[in-house]
């Protein structure tokens, strides 16, 4: 039974790292995102060496082996006890991060890089986004004898002002996209923070690099597309699992306070349009979970297994929506205090928005899934678009 | 036989959804397409020559699987599907 799984794995997670949300990185959450101070890497360190990867990675880096499931519902325990979704956000896309640099098999990038991070020692960023299309990358490299000379701008990357380390997409002359390792000590590199609405102790931060000559060794793939298309398929479960997780301590939160909050002599609770919202609210949440817990129940996929794959992407858009709708139910009920900082609604709400263009945009998403759902119904034969 | 593509790859057909081609295997169909549109070549093939793993090719309803000298009748159609996320 999946809640039997969902309970074991908030009992570890409680046990190995638990303390830390509420003695280290909760109290501080309101104002690191004031002002916009990331998360101390000390934090994810901490976690990490308390098992927090136990289920994201193999055994050779520290894990008990790569369980989506178990990881997955890890990320989701963390964003429900803990308060500040960035820290999640580190968790999951670190863990991210260093299982695509082992699964490339180079012992130079898992001993140089997958092991220390996998230790919380270093920490990776994925730097592929741009303001332009994924088929039109205007970062560029050209070959040059036994080095790479690059030159990229990535306008938005998560903790990517606290990374030591970065793939970044960029094209070769003939315009062919490849993943390329960049340190942030390399030559010409430049990391930038960014101001954004939302998780805002992610340390965001854009990066430009400028004629860097960098070791022909350092490419990692001269798929650059299918290398980003990788990480991000196989990770964007675990994207959202974590928002699933605090939107769910949100509902609790908001529905404690309209059992404390008396209005008229009566607690709101007891009001029928409380109890609606309420209910509309615990709809949202469970609807979330059940499709993120069946997304996550998929075994690995070979590329475009489109049922397996539209799953995940449904979850992701799920997720999305109902985070965006649960928060917007909270404030509803919360009346003025939600209205309040320290409450911590309006925080989320911003922290969720970054779902609606991350990962994936949701019109894409619903596109995407269109398409893809057409082509299970419809004969290929008889389609004019595949 | 005719190429049926959708999604990202049409900027770089002028938006066409289905090309006619002459030939004879699933390779001549894709370098003919991208002789005809050059500027997907870098977008389909890698700089070693083989097609990116972020496409997958159908035949009527049958994947592709890397056998690229599979042969094509007159009236088939090879589809082109893509799934790009993210950017």
């Amino acid at each position: 039974m999946i809640e039997t799984v969902v309970d074991e794995v908030a009992a570890a997670c409680d046990a190995n790292f638990g303390n830390l949300f509420e003695e280290t990185i909760n109290p501080g959450a309101a104002q690191r995102d004031a002002d916009g101070t990331p998360v101390p890497k000390e934090w994810l360190r901490h976690a990490i060496q308390h098992g927090l990867y136990q289920h994201a990675l193999p055994r050779e880096l520290g894990g008990t082996g790569v369980d989506p499931l178990r990881w997955g519902l890890t990320v989701e325990h963390i964003g429900y006890r803990c308060t500040d979704l960035s820290f999640t956000t580190l968790a999951y896309l670190t863990a991210a991060t260093i299982f695509h640099l082992w699964e490339s098999g180079r012992d130079d990038l898992i001993a140089g890089y997958a092991h220390p991070a996998a230790r919380g020692d270093l920490l990776v960023g994925f730097a592929y986004t741009e303001d332009h299309d994924a088929t039109a990358l205007t970062s560029r490299y050209v070959p040059a004898g036994n080095a790479l000379r690059l030159t990229a701008s990535k306008t938005l990357i998560t903790a990517g002002s606290l990374c030591d380390a970065f793939v970044v997409y960029a094209a070769d002359p003939d315009g062919r996209p490849a993943a390329i390792l960049v340190r942030t000590d390399d030559p010409g590199v430049d990391v930038t923070p960014v101001d954004v609405a939302g998780l805002r102790a992610a340390g965001f931060a854009r990066l430009d690099i400028t004629d860097s000559s960098l070791p022909v060794d350092r490419l990692l793939d001269t798929d650059g597309l299918a290398h980003a298309q990788h990480i991000i398929e196989t990770q964007i479960c675990s994207f959202v699992a974590g928002t699933a997780g605090r939107v769910r301590a949100v509902a609790e939160d908001v529905s404690r306070r309209t059992h404390r909050t008396i209005r008229h002599g009566v607690p709101l609770a007891d009001y029928p349009n409380v109890q609606s919202l309420v209910g509309r609210m615990f709809v949202a949440v469970e609807r979330s979970r059940s499709t993120l817990y069946r997304a996550l129940l998929q075994p690995d996929h070979p590329a475009h297994d489109t049922r397996r794959s539209s799953l995940r992407w449904a979850a992701k858009h799920t997720v999305t929506e109902d985070s965006l709708e649960v928060i917007r139910l909270a404030l509803r009920l919360a009346g003025t205090a939600g209205f309040l900082r320290n409450t911590g609604y309006e925080r989320h709400l911003r922290d969720v928005s970054g779902l609606i263009a991350g990962g994936n945009p949701q019109e894409k998403v619903e596109i995407d899934l269109g398409l893809a759902f057409l082509s299970t119904v419809i004969p290929r034969a008889e389609r004019t678009t595949a | 036989m005719k190429i049926r593509l959708s999604g990202v790859l049409l900027r770089y057909t002028d938006y066409r959804k289905e090309i006619e081609i002459q030939a004879s295997t699933v390779n001549e169909a894709l370098r003919e397409l991208c002789r005809r549109y050059p500027a997907m070549d870098p977008i389909l093939f890698t700089a070693d020559g083989k097609l990116s793993r972020t496409h997958r090719l159908f035949v009527g309803d049958e994947p592709i699987d890397q056998n690229y000298s599979q042969p094509l009748q007159r009236a088939d159609t090879l589809d082109i599907v893509t799934a790009i996320a993210g950017g």
